[in-house]
């Protein structure tokens, strides 16, 4: 009985050392250089100014698309804002905005 | 110089190590009843060289002897001497030798104050903390030596991390390492006990002072870690469930399991076993700890810098000690009779016991998963406080109350006391003002002030009752009553804390719920070290018309180059303003962080209380002896 419940710690405990071990080398830093190549996971998002729902498959009608991610207590995001009404001139390019974390009062007032 | 000196004292205190391991193996063989002089004298020695090598590191330090690569990668001679000195365990090496200094100090105390014991268990016990001991050493003078010289030498150093340089932040490494390594005694111990069949009261008696202190200075190193936590980070949370708080918090919840299960077995009524894998887990789960924090796979505030070769040695070493912790204990482990009672004092500290192996797991799978889901995987996550406050937290209601009733029941005796007595009455009337006054929706709240309120008011009463009868554990009262008050205080701190974000420039004004903050002034100025800016605000307080002015302040150190954010915090008894605010990058827009915490005091004031419970069961067991 003891020699059983041996074998099955010691199994454990290998396992765990195993992965313990793989986990040393490997890069602890979140980059999004692994996600080029990649394809957009399926996401639906409802529409900011108009009834029904986005998907990604509308992406598909343009050549190129810019996804870019804002809120309105966000500093950087006020900053770009202008490079972005530059690069929106650009008809092979669809820029969506994707609103993050915020209330939809304060979005409107960044709009005004 | 001094890391000449260094390398020899601490190769020295090796070669001690190793003979002292040669010494006990002998002195076993022999009839004498007595330890011999020799390896008190070895001990001796040992402790004298261990403790010189660290005061030459501290040394080197005070001087800024930038020979030395650990002195020149972290201080600097601008830095004021209390950070110089403290800077000494504030990196990974130096603090590898705080580690050896405190195991020397346990391995010597045990040898000097248990001193009625059995020979053989007390020479087992040296042979095991020695082995521990050296490796360590080797594990220093190998791979992380902080005596390691530089050439040429530099005039001046890298400095140390600004959000180290802080005086909390000084004495939390030394008071949770006596906590995390103060319980490498009592794996030694368990392991001695279990080869020289050491008895359960003399199992119980040796190892429970050790559990007492490590556990009290445990405590004392989380609470002043959460401290500068909540002050320095800008947070204005205290516990953050960061992979490393976690790394602190796991042994804890063993030490605390083991310090109960001791007193079930000084008693003899068994748990010999279980006190045997509790010792052994506590310091295997602390070397966890220590590889987490230093091997770098974890992504956290407080890991040191990754490199890979410290954790394959600790890994390698933690592989060691579990694999032979196990084959010990199924080799020499006795069979035991479980034959416990329902509603006797044992039973409800067995079930204590589980919660807090419950509480144990929780916390250990919230910490690992991601690294194995990103090993086996490569998927990239990260578990948070809401997994832990959904599951731990419901727990927390049979925890309050086994820790309500449990006491009050007896040793062996199968006896059966009303739940519903005066106290549960008062409890309930005072629960029901409680309630009236705040208005909490949440059931789960409720339920959690309801029991803190229990279990407040019963340790209340037996404390009158000890004032009568003198019998009453003291430590066990204040412990348990200020682990109600810490759930009674964070229960209403989450209910009543206000947070409110917002950009602003100076001048702005901006009035949410009762209050009004105003942005008067920001004044930037250059210090020694750092450059400043400091925002003046006024905090109108529109319910009860007064005001308070806080001082948020954004710093830029220039060794290393690093950017804080000092909070601004006023504390009063009840309840701390907390202003941070950070800029935005080309403009004069401020993101101003304004929150109202309830509580803070007594959160660390009930913190302090627990831990002051394991003192006190210290004391009155030396007294005992």
């Amino acid at each position: 009985m003891r020699k059983k419940y041996l074998v099955l710690l010691y199994s454990i405990a290998i396992f765990i050392f195993i992965v313990l071990y793989l986990s040393l080398g490997k890069n602890k830093v979140y980059t999004t250089q692994e996600n080029i190549g990649k394809k957009l996971p399926e996401v639906e998002l409802n529409y900011f100014d108009k009834n029904g729902e986005f998907s990604t498959k509308e992406l598909a009608k343009f050549k190129f698309s810019l996804l870019n991610f804002w809120a309105s207590w966000c500093g950087p995001c006020r900053k770009e804002h202008k490079h972005l009404v530059e690069l929106s001139k650009n008809s092979n390019l669809k820029i969506i905005g994707v609103n993050f974390k915020d209330e939809k009062k304060k979005c409107f007032k960044v709009f005004k | 110089m001094l890391g000449s000196f260094g390398i020899a004292v601490t190769t020295i205190s090796l070669l001690l190590s190793l003979s002292l391991l040669y010494l006990s193996y002998y002195d076993l063989k022999l009839s004498s009843n007595r330890i011999s002089k020799k390896i008190y004298k070895f001990s001796f020695l040992q402790i004298l060289l261990t403790f010189l090598s660290f005061i030459t590191l501290i040394m080197a330090y005070v001087i800024s002897d930038f020979s030395l690569i650990n002195v020149y990668e972290n201080s600097h001679t601008t830095k004021p001497l209390f950070y110089k000195i403290s800077g000494t365990w504030g990196n990974h090496e130096g603090s590898l030798l705080l580690w050896i200094n405190i195991l020397v100090l346990f391995s010597f105390l045990f040898l000097i104050l248990d001193e009625n014991k059995n020979k053989n268990f007390r020479l087992y016990t040296l042979i095991f903390q020695n082995i521990l001991i050296s490796t360590f050493l080797i594990f220093l003078l190998t791979n992380s030596n902080p005596f390691s010289l530089l050439y040429p030498v530099p005039t001046e150093g890298m400095g140390l991390n600004p959000i180290l340089q802080d005086p909390a932040l000084a004495i939390h490494p030394p008071l949770l390492y006596v906590g995390f390594v103060g319980s490498s005694i009592y794996f030694s111990i368990a392991l001695a006990a279990l080869i020289t069949k050491v008895d359960s009261k003399s199992l119980a008696t040796t190892i429970k002072p050790w559990v007492s202190v490590s556990w009290s200075f445990q405590t004392l190193g989380i609470l002043v870690g959460s401290i500068w936590a909540y002050y320095e980070l800008g947070w204005g949370g205290f516990w953050f469930w960061d992979p490393v708080e976690n790394s602190s918090l796991m042994p804890w919840f063993l030490m605390t399991a083991l310090l109960h299960s001791v007193l079930v077995l000084e008693r003899r009524i068994g748990l010999y076993s279980w006190v045997i894998i509790l010792s052994i887990l506590t310091f295997t789960m602390s070397v966890v700890g220590t590889f987490l924090v230093r091997s770098g796979i974890l992504n956290s505030v407080h890991t040191f810098a990754n490199d890979p070769s410290r954790g394959l040695f600790i890994l390698s070493f933690l592989a060691l000690m579990v694999f032979s912790s196990i084959y010990i204990f199924f080799k020499y482990a006795p069979n035991e009779n479980k034959n416990y009672k329902i509603f006797s004092k044992e039973s409800f500290i067995l079930l204590n016991n589980w919660f807090m192996i419950f509480f144990l797991a929780v916390v250990l799978i919230g910490t690992l998963y991601p690294v194995f889901l990103d090993t086996l995987t490569g998927q990239k996550i990260s578990v948070g406080p809401p997994y832990y406050n959904f599951i731990l937290a419901p727990f927390l209601l049979p925890l309050l109350f086994l820790m309500t009733s449990g006491p009050k029941h007896k040793w062996i005796s199968p006896e059966k006391i009303g739940i519903f007595n005066i106290v549960l009455f008062i409890a309930v009337i005072l629960f029901i003002i409680i309630f009236i006054l705040i208005k909490e929706s949440s059931i789960l709240l409720l339920l959690i002030l309801l029991f803190s309120t229990y279990l407040i008011t019963q340790t209340i009463f037996d404390f009158f009752e000890k004032l009568k009868n003198k019998s009453i554990n003291l430590s066990r009262i204040i412990s348990h009553f200020g682990f109600g008050m810490l759930i009674f205080s964070i229960s209403l701190n989450q209910i009543f804390s206000i947070e409110e974000s917002f950009n602003a420039k100076v001048g702005d004004e901006r009035s949410f719920k009762n209050y009004t903050i105003k942005f008067n002034n920001l004044e930037t100025f250059s210090k020694n070290n750092f450059k400043s800016a400091k925002g003046y605000f006024e905090i109108t307080d529109n319910k009860n018309s007064t005001s308070q002015n806080l001082t948020p302040e954004i710093r830029v150190y220039n060794k290393p180059e690093t950017i804080t954010y000092e909070a601004s915090i006023n504390t009063r008894l009840f309840s701390d303003s907390y202003l941070t605010m950070s800029n935005i990058s080309s403009t004069d827009v401020f993101n101003i962080k304004f929150q109202k915490k309830p509580f803070m005091n007594f959160i660390w004031f009930s913190v302090l209380l627990i831990s002051l419970g394991g003192i006190l069961q210290f004391t009155r067991f030396r007294k005992k002896i």
